[in-house]
């Protein structure tokens, strides 16, 4: 066999899996967003009956707001924020030193995530019991309830911790594969720690650079699953974020084709964001031509 | 421009003794090339004068200034690199101005600057394009610009030829000289390629192993070497050799002889070898054109047969095995030679031209 027939075989197997637990999902979910499906699990179709409601659903702009900031604070703050300047320092330090801090922050990734999200509610504890009083305590200052005080803050720097780590291991590979010698020249160049990162690392790593911002743009969109151990969306809908809402009204609630409707509205937004990075980035300018020219 | 004094200087990366005690000294205004086999320490010792790497010990002076401490920013030197270091994601124009903009100059004087360091390389026409769109020699003149256009006090090349194909290597071997005659900056330049560090070097620091095997003009160290590794590392083709020959005196004549050769010594060659601390055992070493083949024996030199011929248009190299210990040599030929494949000639050596290096040493005696 040769040709295109052998792409094909090779191919089958991963198109399978896709269309099962991906592209029919997908599907259903749509057509789900256009039905009233509650409980009953009896439904009808309700046309745009669903996208309405969310429309003039009051909790709506409270969880729209709440989405965006904890989605793009954490971004900034950590998941790329934190995760770049980690990966500047420890390849700026001795190797041994960098590798140590960098596995520091690899820990909460190999914690499973209950404990995890446990364990932050333990630091957050309102009685002098949690980490944070207990510190304060010891300062001779009285314990907060957190959860009332700053649940944003909570379940921002929870997630934050966790979600460094992957921006940090790709911006840490990427700025070790940038030949030693360029760092060379600049030093005899006179050029700055500042201006060395700013003029040679950073736009050697755009590329990465992207594709975390990307790619933990739509993970933090999605994803909910500490905030629904730490807060679960309370208190009074102060951490109701996009994803958690919609499985608050799917699985909570019982509204199937109410939260299917919000899910595909999560969809265009990704989507939507997806392409002003592309944009931004100028990602016509990072796709270079194959270096390989084959047929 | 300054003169640069190494002393005693080292290197190690754990048990690796990278540059291993050198001392060696760079004029005001000299031409001085490092020479040496791959993984020798050329690289290490260029790095710890451009203030990369902190030496393990030992000291490198630029004047009267001890400089081991002293930032690479400090030191007001330009590099070339063996891979050109050209940032990628720049064009020529903002690689070139990279050391301005460091210094945070003034933009026009930056342009008028960048403009008149590229019109003297040529590379006017390539300002606005990215490394990546230019030609291998053209990216070694970038490199150049960039090295230049800071006016350094010292320039340091590491095998900034060693990609280019051999023509081009020639030309720009030519062109870097006359820039560095013109601008009369202090220069080290590393090369593994003997005929560049001849060529252009008015002094050659030969090396092995992070050591200094020998430091000469370009003539010393091809007339003169002081041991087995320089005579056999410089010349091409390299320095023939005949190994584990014996001293002796027959009725007040000098021979070194093995099993089945034996030659005759001149006086004063043998007054050296008496008057030497030696092994007992010796080597011969001559240049392939310091040798002449003739068809009868006469006082100095040796049987051998042909083995292989290798013309090479101007010249021709004869291969010959000697008769009696089976090594091989190889000379270049006369004019209009009629020899063939297997034939047995003699090999004359002359007077002055022989070296004799010490077996157990390899240190030269005479
Ligand atoms: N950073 C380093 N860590 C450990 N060992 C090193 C390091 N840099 C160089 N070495 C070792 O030191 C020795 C000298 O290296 P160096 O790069 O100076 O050689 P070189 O003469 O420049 O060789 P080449 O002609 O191949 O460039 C080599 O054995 C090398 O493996
Ligand atoms: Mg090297």
């Amino acid at each position: 066999m040769k040709g295109k027939g052998k792409v094909w075989i090779f191919l089958t197997p991963m198109v399978v899996l896709v269309v099962i637990f991906f592209a029919i999902p997908v599907v259903l979910t749509a057509i789900l967003s256009f039905t009233n499906m509650d409980y009953t699990f009896r439904w009808d179709f309700i046309g745009l009956g669903n996208f309405k409601d969310i429309a003039i659903d009051f909790v709506i702009p409270k969880v729209l707001l709440n989405t965006l900031i904890y989605t793009f604070t954490t971004l900034a703050l950590f998941n790329v924020g934190c995760a770049l300047l980690i990966s500047l320092l420890t390849t700026s330090m001795p190797d041994r030193w960098g590798s140590f801090f960098r596995t520091l922050w690899m820990l909460p990734r190999l914690t499973p995530s209950v404990v995890y999200g446990i364990l932050w509610l333990w630091i957050f504890d309102p009685t002098e019991h949690g980490l944070v009083n207990f510190i304060r305590a010891q300062m001779g200052m009285p314990p907060q309830d957190w959860l009332h005080q700053a649940p944003m803050v909570m379940i921002i720097v929870a997630n934050g911790f966790i979600g460094a780590s992957m921006g940090m291991l790709i911006f840490t590979a990427a700025i070790k594969a940038i030949p030693t010698d360029y760092y060379r020249a600049a030093l005899i160049d006179g050029a700055s720690w500042w201006m060395i990162t700013r003029k040679i690392t950073l736009p050697l790593i755009k590329w990465q650079l992207l594709f975390v911002t990307a790619y933990q743009t739509l993970s933090l969109l999605t994803s909910f699953e500490y905030i629904l151990i730490i807060t679960n969306g309370g208190p009074t809908f102060r951490t109701e974020v996009w994803a958690l809402y919609t499985y608050h009204m799917a699985f909570s609630n019982y509204r199937f084709g109410y939260g299917a409707a919000l899910s595909v509205i999560l969809v265009i937004i990704g989507i939507v964001f997806a392409w002003l990075y592309l944009k931004m980035f100028k990602f016509e300018d990072l796709m270079q031509k194959p270096k390989v020219e084959v047929d | 421009m300054p003169t640069i004094r190494v002393v005693n200087l080292k290197k190690y990366f754990g048990k690796v003794k990278a540059v291993d005690n050198i001392s060696f000294e760079v004029k005001d205004g000299e031409f001085v090339a490092l020479l040496g086999p791959s993984g020798c320490g050329k690289t290490t010792t260029l790095l710890m004068l451009a203030g990369i790497y902190k030496p393990t010990g030992g000291e490198i002076w630029f004047d009267d200034q001890l400089m081991n401490n002293v930032p690479p920013k400090y030191r007001e030197i330009g590099m070339v690199f063996q891979n050109y270091a050209l940032y990628p994601h720049m064009t020529v124009y903002e690689n070139i101005a990279f050391p301005l903009r460091a210094k945070k100059m003034e933009e026009n004087e930056i342009k008028k600057r960048v403009h008149d360091v590229a019109k003297k390389l040529m590379i006017e026409n390539l300002l606005d394009r990215k490394p990546g769109q230019i030609s291998g020699g053209q990216q070694q003149r970038v490199a150049l610009a960039r090295a230049l256009i800071k006016q350094p006090k010292v320039l340091l090349f590491d095998e900034p030829l060693s990609n280019l194909d051999a023509k081009l290597r020639m030309m720009m071997r030519a062109e870097i000289k006359k820039l560095q005659e013109d601008l009369g900056i202090t220069s080290v330049y590393v090369t593994h390629d003997q005929a560049e560090a001849m060529t252009m070097a008015s002094r050659i620091v030969v090396f092995s192993r992070g050591k200094i095997m020998q430091y000469g003009t370009p003539d010393e160290v091809y007339r003169k070497p002081k041991n087995i590794f320089v005579a056999t590392f410089i010349g091409n083709p390299a320095m023939n050799l005949i190994r584990n020959l014996d001293y002796i005196k027959e009725k007040g004549k000098a021979f070194l002889v093995s099993e089945n050769l034996r030659l005759e010594l001149p006086e004063d060659v043998a007054k050296k070898i008496e008057e030497s601390k030696n092994s007992g055992k010796f080597i011969l070493g001559f240049r392939p054109e310091d040798a002449k083949i003739d068809q009868k024996e006469s006082d100095m030199g040796f049987w051998a047969y042909v083995y292989v011929l290798e013309p090479l248009g101007r010249d021709l190299i004869i291969n010959l095995k000697v008769i009696g210990t089976e090594e091989l040599i190889k000379i270049f030929a006369e004019d209009e030679v009629n020899i063939k494949k297997d034939e047995k000639v003699f090999v004359k050596l002359q007077h002055g031209k022989i070296h004799i290096f010490d077996s157990e040493t390899e240190e030269l005696i005479i």
